[in-house]
């Protein structure tokens, strides 16, 4: 009975293997309708997958910007609000009043009119005090800070801990020479200590990050108990006393870079530093400050970079049977040097002075060749030959000729393989920096991952079955469709072109992190480069 | 072009071959959704929601076991999604009434593919899906049972109670063409 019924089946199987229906016409243009409403969809995905990336890429770097600056932002307010309260005739007003006075002597000039010139020309004034040795103006002493300092404090009690370490300073930042009084304060961070002059006439805040050591005698007091003033005050003093040091210093400092200011200021005698020096009757240069490179205060900014690479194109190969190891024993003894290129563009946000984060697009190409000789095969082929030997008879002197015929040739041949496979991969960087600034120059060290968008193989691949198979045949390609993502790590070297252009040199290095062959392909084959990029940044 | 060559150009999201796959395998698909679903209007939508979902996901498939098969298994599962398998009521009575009767070979041989797919349409629901699925498809009971969340026993019974029905449904066509003729 089982095999009656067992054949009723059969024989239903049999009747429906091959069996088709008639399919109206609509069914295919109802699929080729939302076949392309899905590429739509999928087009759009992409697109808002990429801009989301992009969102959270800009997000992550004005917030870390942002936070940066709402220190120095609320610093200032605070210091606005102090003064404004208590009714103290600040001392910078005179020094601001000095500084209308100034300007309005070059009314008509660009200084006047551009806000950024006018700041640098306060800075200025403030420095041709110091050249002028009537030293202390910048006599500032170390601030106070009331609060814990702690580098990983919440964005609140960041904000708190600002208000208690931004301190005012005025007892002593007078001039005593001429009795002029410059106001300043400091603002101690956990990290940083920054001078902040302030304006509380136009409201206008001039932080400078100056690099003073003056500014880096701070001292920190957690609480202000009786022993804690007294320490206060023991600390103030030994600040004091290495303050007026290092100011000794810096004035020997700022009076080398104007001397070397005035040369250039000789040359030009337009800039607005010269402009301020003359409003301010005042011999005094003042110190040329760059807008990336210098002193000046520090604006996140974006670059954007155009860079090409030669690279070493290395490989790590791991079988999985033993086939696979003898093809990869083979192979290492055939192929050597592999040589790719890549090209890349990126744009790039400096958070801070040093914390930059970049991103672009890369398109690079690694070619692969080799023979593999995977058969020997030796054998003689003997053919007829004859020699000609020449003798000279001893006695006669006569030359004698003798011939031998011979059978004794052997040739060995091999059979090869030949592997020529040029891989392309377009892919997206993410990276994070630090950079150390000099004058001109700068270093960098630089890491991230390599997101792969495309991998693409073309040619012939040697197999470890020893077939040569046409990668553009799926069936035959042991190549995955994306290779995945990659690390990356380098270090970036850059010399100022000029004030937009650097060039860049960058020696980098990469790794594939899963193979790029199908996972049930016996060799499994990883990914790594070093290579040097070169090309140029552009400061937008 | 070869099988394997469509395929490759059909993951590369190539129209042409996109079509030249659907007109190899559309009616073959379409007798496959034509057994699970009476209707032909209703069957061509799953059809046509099937190739939607091949042209979407051949670049899943990695040449492993036959590409038909791969196919095929997807129309079902459309199939069974279009019936919402999941709100059948399959009956668990233990009736044990078994057809035991022989359809004779030469009334099979007469029978053609477009006549069984018509008796198995008019087989109810239940039946259908559990009968194609065992006995066309050669999912296992436990499959089966997983697949319409039933229990196997259940499977096996609809299973018998389907190819029963179906029988009967041979045999009553034996006699009116015997009557016919």
């Amino acid at each position: 009975m089982n095999n009656g019924e067992n054949n009723f089946e059969e024989f239903l199987r049999s009747k429906l293997e091959d069996h088709t229906i008639e399919v109206s016409d609509s069914v295919w243009a109802g699929i080729e309708k939302k076949r392309k409403k899905r590429e739509v969809f999928i087009w759009f995905k992409h697109c808002f997958n990429l801009f989301i990336a992009l969102d959270i890429f800009i997000f992550c770097g004005l917030t870390a910007f942002s936070m940066l600056k709402k220190n120095e932002v609320q610093a200032a307010h605070q210091l606005h609000a102090i003064f404004k309260n208590k009714h103290v005739e600040t001392p910078y007003k005179k020094i601001a009043v000095n500084d209308d006075e100034a300007l309005k002597q070059t009314k008509n000039n660009e200084i006047k009119k551009n806000q950024k010139i006018n700041n640098d020309a306060i800075i200025n004034s403030a420095n041709s005090f110091a050249k002028q040795k009537q030293a202390s103006i910048f006599a500032l002493k170390s601030a106070v800070a009331e609060t814990k300092v702690n580098t990983a404090v919440t964005t609140k009690t960041r904000a708190e801990e600002n208000n208690g370490t931004i301190y005012p300073i005025h007892e002593n930042t007078t001039n005593k020479a001429t009795e002029k009084p410059l106001f300043a304060f400091a603002s101690i961070k956990p990290h940083d200590v920054n001078a902040i002059l302030f304006d509380l006439n136009n409201d206008i805040q001039i932080n400078d990050r100056m690099e003073n050591p003056v500014f880096l005698t701070a001292t920190l007091v957690l609480s202000k108990s009786k022993k804690v003033l007294k320490a206060e005050q023991k600390a103030l003093a030994k600040a004091q006393k290495e303050s007026d040091k290092q100011i000794e210093n810096n004035i020997v400092k700022v009076e080398n870079s104007n001397q070397k200011n005035n040369t250039t200021q000789e040359n030009t005698g337009q800039s607005a530093a010269s402009i301020e020096a003359t409003a301010m009757n005042s011999e005094a240069t003042p110190i040329a400050f760059d807008t990336v490179y210098g002193q000046k205060k520090f604006k996140g900014y974006i670059a954007f970079d155009a860079l090409l690479s030669p690279e070493f194109a290395g490989r790590r190969l791991k079988g999985t049977n033993e086939q696979a190891l003898n093809y990869i024993s083979r192979r290492d003894s055939a192929e050597s040097l592999r040589l790719a290129y890549s090209a890349l563009m990126r744009i790039n946000l400096f958070v801070t002075k040093n914390i930059f984060i970049h991103t672009g697009i890369s398109f690079s190409q690694r070619q692969e060749k080799f023979s593999i000789a995977y058969k020997w095969q030796s054998h003689e082929d003997y053919i007829d030959s004859t020699k000609f030997v020449t003798y000279i008879d001893p006695f006669e002197g006569n030359i004698i000729y003798k011939t031998y015929d011979t059978l004794d040739y052997v040739t060995t041949h091999k059979d090869t393989i030949t592997h020529d496979v040029r891989m392309t991969f377009i892919a997206i960087p993410a990276m994070i920096g630090y950079k150390w600034l000099g004058k001109r120059s700068g270093i960098a060290l630089q890491a991230g991952v390599i997101y792969n968008l495309l991998f693409k193989q073309k040619g012939t691949v040697a197999n470890y079955n020893y077939a040569a198979n046409d990668v553009s045949n799926n069936n035959q390609n042991p190549f995955k469709k994306r290779a995945g993502l990659s690390l990356s790590a380098g270090i970036s070297t850059n010399y100022r072109l000029n004030d937009k252009l650097d060039l860049l040199i960058e020696p980098h290095s990469s790794y594939i992190l899963k193979s790029i062959t199908n996972a049930d392909y016996p060799v499994q084959q990883k990914l790594f480069t070093y290579g040097l990029n070169i090309g140029l940044r552009l400061k937008l | 072009m070869t099988e394997a060559e469509i395929i490759y150009n059909c993951q590369k999201q190539q129209a042409a071959s996109q079509k030249l796959l659907y007109d190899t395998y559309a009616g073959k698909m379409l007798s496959v959704c034509m057994r699970y679903i009476n209707d032909k209007a209703e069957a061509e939508d799953v059809l046509q929601e099937g190739f939607i979902k091949i042209f979407a996901n051949i670049i899943h498939f990695r040449n492993e076991g036959s590409f038909e098969g791969w196919m095929r298994r997807i129309f079902v599962n459309t199939a069974l999604s279009a019936l919402r398998v999941k709100q059948l009521k399959f009956s668990d009575t233990n009736d044990h009434h078994q057809n035991h009767s022989q359809v004779a070979p030469s009334v099979l041989a007469k029978i053609g593919a477009q006549e069984i797919v018509e008796m198995i349409s008019t087989l109810p629901k239940g039946y259908r899906v559990v009968f194609n699925l065992f006995a066309i498809e050669g999912y296992s009971h436990k499959e089966i049972a997983e697949m319409l969340n039933i229990t196997e026993s259940t499977s096996r019974t609809q299973f018998l109670k389907a190819r029963n029905a179906l029988k009967e449904k041979f045999i009553s066509k034996q006699i009116m063409k015997v009557t016919h003729e």
